[in-house]
């Protein structure tokens, strides 16, 4: 049977799911090095900068097969650095539907079979580039929302409020990126080296990310 | 607060929309426009949607006779002039409103409220001519489509509006069921400024012509995100052309700001007519 590692962050809240054959779950620190030859695949769920990124694929490279979540970045320039990357997935951003964004070459079990374990369900979209699509666009919205804070448009609450009765949200952009403002920024900043005009972030997001 | 008698003005979609709601508050209500004739369509088709409402057990019948005792449909000239709150509603014209609203100003009591529902124009812009006491007093409430179900109603503050006059017709809409937000003006006030990327952020993830990649998109930002209706799904809905306008119309309120910038993609539709479910074909093709 195939040994499965699955790498955490502090914090991650799928780190408490799974711990058992045969998958084990790694806490991993940023920059730190990690053996993983006696390990058949790695799943990385892990957040990052993209140093912290790169440095921890090119180990994974070395040394195993693996599928990385890969939201704040872009897949294709991974995709094509690193051979033993199989697919590449966003779940940083879980919302109630459990489902999540796979890109990957073709369906793998392993990676199918942990998906399953933690409740979450593929949707694999054949997209090789910058963020994945529920990514890219919650965060363009809540940057927009911030941007019209910082304005003095209206307050949090009813900018909730208005997304939600008016256009039928699923949720407000505060409430929805709430505890995530890192990774939402993490995202835009990737975005910004394509269009730094059209992705430039506001002020008070970048604030409470970065706070 | 109390709104003894409101008057809406323009019998289109939006206006009797708001007549109704008004009146299903049990609130006398006057509809009025210039078209007598679309008037009167609209008194048949408030009165009908009440029958059927009744009938399915929405309403009762002492309720429907009410509502239908509270809404008057008049003459655009005979409308009565002591009306608390007066929602404008009519084509989106500058000098029109700007016309009617120095009528109102002449025929109404001091203390009556002017609201726009409008979208396009600032509501500084619309009231700037008024004098102070009317200004104060003048605000914008917009509506959303269909305004008897769509709970949100957006109370916009020009810099001249009594901020009280604001947060009292915030705090009676909350008290009525509707979901009030409170807002100052700015172009596309909250929801249209900030939906903006939820259509141009697709646009640029689709990039070019795609079917396929439309009906990807729009899966994922269902069954991942869990909206209710995909970006180009929703766009064909609306229409392709109304959707474009509102970015345009926004983009060049913020200066033309890449962040509202229109997509080629979606001017090429709107150039070979392709508008979406009324013109048979949009992003997706239609029966």
């Amino acid at each position: 049977m195939s040994k499965i590692a699955c790498l955490f962050n502090i914090g991650n809240e799928i780190y408490t799911k799974i711990n058992n054959s045969p998958y084990e779950a790694i806490r991993y620190e940023a920059g730190s090095p990690i053996e993983l030859q006696d390990f058949d695949y790695c799943i990385d769920f892990t957040h990052l900068n993209y140093e912290g990124k790169c440095f921890l694929a090119e180990q994974l490279n070395h040394q195993t097969e693996f599928f990385m979540d890969l939201t704040c970045f872009n897949n294709e320039e991974f995709h094509m650095s690193y051979d033993n990357l199989l697919g590449s997935f966003s779940s940083l951003l879980l919302t109630k539907t459990n489902k999540i964004e796979v890109t990957i070459k073709d369906k793998h079990e392993v990676l199918e079979g942990l998906l399953n374990k933690l409740e979450l369900s593929p949707l694999y979209y054949k997209n090789f580039g910058t963020g994945f699509v529920y990514p890219r666009t919650l965060s363009m919205i809540v940057n927009e929302a911030y941007f019209a804070l910082d304005q003095g448009v209206a307050n949090q609450t009813d900018i909730d409020r208005a997304m939600t009765f008016g256009v039928n949200y699923p949720r407000g952009p505060f409430e929805w990126s709430f505890g995530k403002e890192k990774i939402i920024v993490q995202l835009l900043e990737t975005l910004q080296k394509h269009d730094p005009n059209r992705y430039e972030i506001a002020e008070s997001l970048l604030k409470v990310a970065r706070g | 607060m109390e709104l003894e008698r409101v008057l809406v003005i323009g019998a289109g979609t939006m206006g009797s929309g708001i007549a109704q709601w008004f009146a299903q508050q049990k609130i006398s209500t006057e509809l009025v426009d210039v078209n007598a004739e679309a008037s009167k369509a609209a008194e048949a088709k408030i009165f009908s949607s009440w029958d059927k409402l009744q009938a399915k057990g929405k309403f009762s019948a002492e309720d429907t006779e009410e509502f239908k005792k509270c809404l008057n449909v008049c003459s655009f000239y005979g409308f009565n002039d002591h009306a608390s709150l007066v929602v404008e509603a009519i084509i989106e014209n500058l000098d029109i409103k700007k016309n009617l609203f120095l009528d109102l100003n002449d025929r109404l009591a001091p203390n009556a409220i002017i609201a726009s529902n409008t979208s396009s124009f600032p509501i500084e812009l619309l009231s700037e001519h008024l004098p102070e006491n009317r200004r104060q007093r003048f605000l914008g409430l917009h509506f959303f489509n269909p305004a008897t179900i769509m709970k949100l109603v957006e109370v916009i503050q020009s810099k001249y509006t009594d901020e009280s006059v604001a947060k009292e017709l915030y705090t009676w809409f909350d008290q009525k069921g509707k979901k009030p937000a409170l807002c100052k003006d700015f172009p596309g006030f909250i929801v249209n400024r900030v939906a903006r990327n939820f259509y141009g952020e697709a646009l640029r993830i689709a990039e070019v012509e795609d079917e396929e990649k439309f009906k990807e998109i729009d899966n994922i930002m269902k069954e991942v995100a869990g909206f209710r209706m995909g970006p180009f799904e929703l766009m064909d809905l609306i229409g392709i052309d109304i959707n474009y306008d509102v970015t345009c119309s926004v983009w060049e309120a913020f200066d033309k700001h890449a962040r509202f910038a229109p997509h080629e993609l979606q001017k090429l539709m709107v150039d070979s007519n392709r508008l979406g479910r009324k013109t048979g074909r949009g992003f997706y093709h239609h029966e």
